[in-house]
């Protein structure tokens, strides 16, 4: 009877996993690349259907269906070509294939999409997210992706003191770091102490991607508590002295590519970038979840491949002549437009537009929490900022550096964003140097010495450096050089401090500097990123002082009864998990912004370009460029296909 | 003789010492540290690190520790494991980033080196020998032109000439197919057709300057009565010019041999920045600007160690050639 009872199980089980593969192969019939299919036939890789998950994510290409490359196509042709600069553009990776979060943007960057989870769900006061995983979801070693992998990434990574002395900073709230349990194989639930509104914008990040970078069957063996014995051979054989470094060298954070490993991209990495490297190749990855409506499972194209360029003027050659298929960073920058213009038939290229997130070109920061006490008073007086505002002729810089692109603007987000706020972006942009020299005088300035320069509080000359990075964006200092100008001509004795970048951080970081010189972040990331709108994070370097109150740096002061209205506004916003409360929240900060004008811009970006090959398709005509939405990463390049020959 | 090379070895020590001592400050006498060039860098291209990963890059290099500990920790790895340090930008040890690039370098330095000589010496001498002829004055042109154009605009103008009338890049020492192949016959003949651009823009000035030096020190020698003399005893034109007057001109070539030691090294670097070359000159140059301490350290103490046996190295060999010094 027990026998019977077993065997009924048994066939019922049976008939279950029977039915499962079947209903979903009824559904829908995958396809997969030649390359592959090749690979398949020799008996080198399971069919189609095992590779896929039970649900793969099914993404509308952008166009149209795409053509797989063909194995009997040239390598260039079966290849997106891509250019890497010699060091530290581990970036270039995170942007082109490493865009693979448990959540992700929308190519419009409108609405968090589902990604590695096909779905979540939140409480409503924003403490619990829970994320549910594929069934039978693969890394590209064939090996399962469960749950546990992110537990690992939590307990062995995120919380290990030793690798990480603090955890990432979007798990942590009201000072306690979240928890992360697996539910069940394919159910993870992330909870915290206190709301943590922004979780899911920050899982589309960037930031997010370190979730998805520790496959605990590989990365266990260079860890000592998975495996205490094995450790120290591998540190031997790698010839580093500690496991955190043989953990940093073998295993994925964001900052390192050394090591190839498994991964969920659609593209995995066949060498590392390494200082020895030449080229970067990564090849597709057999397991890769997701498939376009057809069921042809993604990506198109067989091979992505960097070269290597130590000076970035090689890549724009390899560029011109049409070796890069579809690419701007690097060699996108305004100067380079025109002779790409002129190769345009050549190269056999056209450009793609690239909307930068970046609001101001220039954005100018007097350090409102300067050491020296008169300076501070000076730069605090509101009236000052505005003055200087309205010395500057925004129109006569667009015309000479920028090429007549652009339109004078102040630190606000972008026209096209919700959040445009029209006084914050168009105030005191007027040229009046009148106007200027009114306000100073009536400020209190009206004292001039005998070369003609306005006398501050403490009866001495105001006079001040303007710290600018030549190598950040060159035709800064050019600008520079014509704000001096301007304001010299209403009696402000400014001066160009042209520094290197290193140094400028160093002041920065002690708060040495008098005024600095920086680009626009946050003009269309604008929750994320409000470094320019209130003193956020050690990039706000109008007020470096407060921003380490708000962090909690004990070098802290206490801020004007504004910024710290605007803080506590911001830590509302974190704490609410509905996005309609968080907009409101977020439009109060930035009125505050443009009541105080807590900084001064010079003009808005124009879009940029992107370099794109004739022969690939389904590329993006226009979409952000950004860092949070690390373009081009969620316009989905697994989708890009190209026609070879 | 072999007291001379001993004195001398031994003197190198504490040479080499406080060359360690200046080199290791002097690299960290710009403002900020590795991490500052490091997040400064990563800014700049509009993104962005976490402060919990700076402060764990921070605790794990040391940057955090006072300049006399790190320079002990560093020089006591060095003597006493023959430890070099981690890179920070890689994190692997230095030894095995100059390794690894060492080859080719010496490969393109020792052909340039070559190419120099086969075209400077016979071009020098001849010029001496026919001096103020047509030849003369068409050698002394490009000589000068050669000295006059910086290395790297040279490059440049290649590049741009490639580019624009051949329709190819130059850059790198191998076509594309061939760079992650192993190595063959075809790979060799890649890389050699490879190889003569950067050998051509590095041999120029070289060359130029020999030929100016040849020249010079030729001229003199030919005046004097001992050649005369040698002509008058009737010895055959060629054997008068190379047997004597040839071998006292390449005293300055040999004192200054030594000085080539080094350059096998860090020659070349803003050409090999500009081709994009896989040599160890564009890796020190970007050592010495993200402040990767170690690796920076490593190079310049490799720098200092190749001057220094290159100096030995012409000396004994000045003696050798010329017994009026080793008789001082």
């Amino acid at each position: 009877m027990k026998h019977k009872r077993i065997s009924l199980l048994l066939i019922f089980t049976m008939l279950i996993l029977a039915v499962v593969p079947f209903a979903s192969a009824q559904d829908m019939m995958y396809n997969e690349a030649p390359m592959l299919a090749e690979q398949v036939e020799a008996g080198d890789l399971p069919s189609v259907e095992e590779r896929l998950p039970s649900e793969p994510l099914v993404v509308e290409p952008n166009e149209q269906i795409g053509v797989y490359s063909d194995p009997a196509w040239s390598m260039t042709d079966r290849t997106w070509n891509l250019g890497l600069r010699g060091t530290g553009d581990g970036a270039n990776m995170i942007r082109h294939i490493a865009y693979e979060g448990l959540v992700r943007w929308d190519p419009a960057w409108t609405e968090i999409v589902p990604n590695v989870a096909k779905g979540w769900e939140a409480n409503e006061d924003g403490t619990e997210y829970t994320f549910f995983l594929r069934e039978g979801m693969k890394w590209s070693d064939g090996e399962p992706f469960t749950a546990n992998d992110i537990v690992f990434w939590y307990e062995a990574h995120a919380t290990n003191t030793e690798v990480s002395p603090a955890p990432p900073n979007w798990m942590v709230t009201g000072g306690e770091t979240g928890n992360v349990e697996a539910i069940d194989d394919y159910t993870v639930k992330f909870s915290f102490s206190a709301p943590n509104g922004l979780f899911l914008q920050r899982l589309a990040t960037p930031d997010g991607l370190a979730v998805l970078q520790y496959p605990e069957h590989y990365a266990s063996q260079f860890h000592p508590d998975y495996n205490p014995d094995g450790v120290d051979a591998l540190m031997e054989e790698a010839g580093v002295e500690t496991w955190v470094d043989l953990w940093d060298l073998k295993v994925h954070d964001t900052g390192n590519w050394t090591t190839p490993q498994p991964q969920l991209w659609a593209w995995v990495l066949q060498n590392g970038y390494t200082a020895d490297a030449v080229q970067v190749t990564a090849v597709r990855n057999p397991y890769y979840f997701k498939v376009d409506p057809d069921g042809n499972q993604y990506p198109y194209i067989d091979y992505v491949q960097w070269s290597v360029g130590t000076d970035v003027e090689t890549l724009v050659l390899s560029a011109l002549n049409g070796e890069i298929d579809f690419q701007d960073r690097h060699i996108a920058a305004l100067a380079n437009k025109a002779v790409f213009f002129d190769n345009m038939e050549a190269g056999d290229y056209t450009f793609a537009e690239t909307i930068p997130s970046s609001m101001n070109t220039t954005t100018i920061s007097l350090n409102l929490t300067h050491k020296d006490p008169v300076k501070r008073e000076i730069f605090q007086n509101r009236d000052f900022r505005i003055a200087l505002s309205h010395a500057i002729d925004r129109q006569g810089i667009i015309d000479l550096i920028y090429v007549g692109q652009g339109e004078p603007y102040q630190l606000a987000p972008r026209p096209t964003s919700p959040f445009y706020n029209e006084q914050l972006a168009k105030q005191y942009t007027e040229y009046d140097p009148d106007l200027a020299n009114q306000i100073l005088d009536d400020a209190g300035f009206a004292e001039k010495d005998g070369d003609g320069f306005r006398l501050g509080p403490d009866g001495n000359r105001i006079t001040f450096a303007l710290d600018v990075i030549p190598t950040l964006a060159p035709e800064q200092v050019d600008v520079i050089e014509l704000v001096v100008g301007y304001w010299q001509a209403v009696g402000i004795d400014a001066q160009m401090n042209v520094i290197e970048r290193t140094l400028f951080y160093e002041r920065k970081e002690s708060n040495d500097h008098e005024a600095g010189v920086w680009g626009g972040d946050g003009g269309l990331d604008v929750v994320l990123e409000p470094r320019w709108y209130f003193p956020y994070s050690n990039e706000s370097i109008f007020a470096e002082a407060w921003q380490y109150w708000y962090n909690g740096d004990p070098r802290g002061e206490e801020p004007l009864p504004a910024a710290q209205m605007q803080m506590d506004l911001y830590n509302e916003l974190k704490a609410t998990a509905d996005p309609e409360a968080q907009a409101a929240l977020m439009e109060e900060i930035l009125q505050i912004a443009a009541d105080e004008f807590w900084a001064m811009g010079i003009t808005l970006p124009a879009p940029g370009y992107t370099i794109k090959k004739n022969n690939i398709f389904n590329t993006p005509t226009s979409y952000p460029n950004a860092w949070l939405y690390p373009h081009p990463g969620p316009t989905n390049p697994f989708q890009y296909y190209i026609v070879g020959s | 003789m072999a007291q001379f090379i001993l004195r001398r070895i031994l003197l190198m020590i504490p040479t080499l010492f406080v060359i360690s001592i200046v080199a290791f400050v002097v690299i960290q006498l710009p403002p900020g540290d590795f991490l500052t060039s490091y997040i400064a860098n990563i800014s700049a291209s509009g993104e962005q690190v976490e402060q919990h990963v700076i402060d764990a890059l921070n605790e794990r290099f040391g940057l955090d520790q006072p300049m006399p500990v790190q320079y002990l920790k560093w020089i006591g790895n060095i003597v006493l494991k023959g430890d070099f340090g981690q890179s920070f930008a890689w994190r692997v040890p230095v030894e095995d980033l100059i390794w690894g690039r060492l080859g080719l370098t010496l490969l393109i330095s020792l052909s340039t080196l070559i190419f120099t000589w086969v075209i400077a010496f016979p071009v020098g001498i001849y010029s001496a020998v026919n001096k103020y002829s047509l030849g003369d004055y068409i050698a002394t042109f490009f000589g000068f032109l050669g000295l006059a154009i910086p290395n790297f605009l040279l490059a440049l103008i290649l590049m741009y000439v490639a580019f624009k009338y051949f329709n190819q890049s130059v850059g790198g020492l191998f076509s594309q197919e061939y760079i992650d192949a192993p190595w063959s016959l075809a790979k060799v003949l890649d890389l050699f057709s490879h190889l003569w651009i950067p050998m051509v823009i590095l041999g120029t000035a070289g060359a130029a300057s020999l030929i100016r030096i040849m020249r010079a020190n030729l001229l003199d020698e030919l005046k004097k009565p001992y050649v005369r003399t040698a002509r008058a005893k009737g010895l055959p034109e060629w054997k008068v010019i190379l047997k004597y007057p040839v071998r006292v001109a390449l005293n300055p070539f040999i004192s200054t041999a030594g000085w080539l030691l080094p350059t096998l090294v860090s020659g070349s670097i803003i050409v090999a920045t500009v081709l994009s070359l896989p040599t160890t000159g564009p890796m020190l140059l970007s050592a010495l600007t993200t402040q990767d301490m170690y690796l920076a350290g490593a190079f310049i103490l490799l720098l200092s160690i190749l001057t220094m046996v290159g100096t030995l190295v012409s000396d004994v060999l000045l003696a050798w050639l010329d017994p009026r010094i080793r008789f001082n």
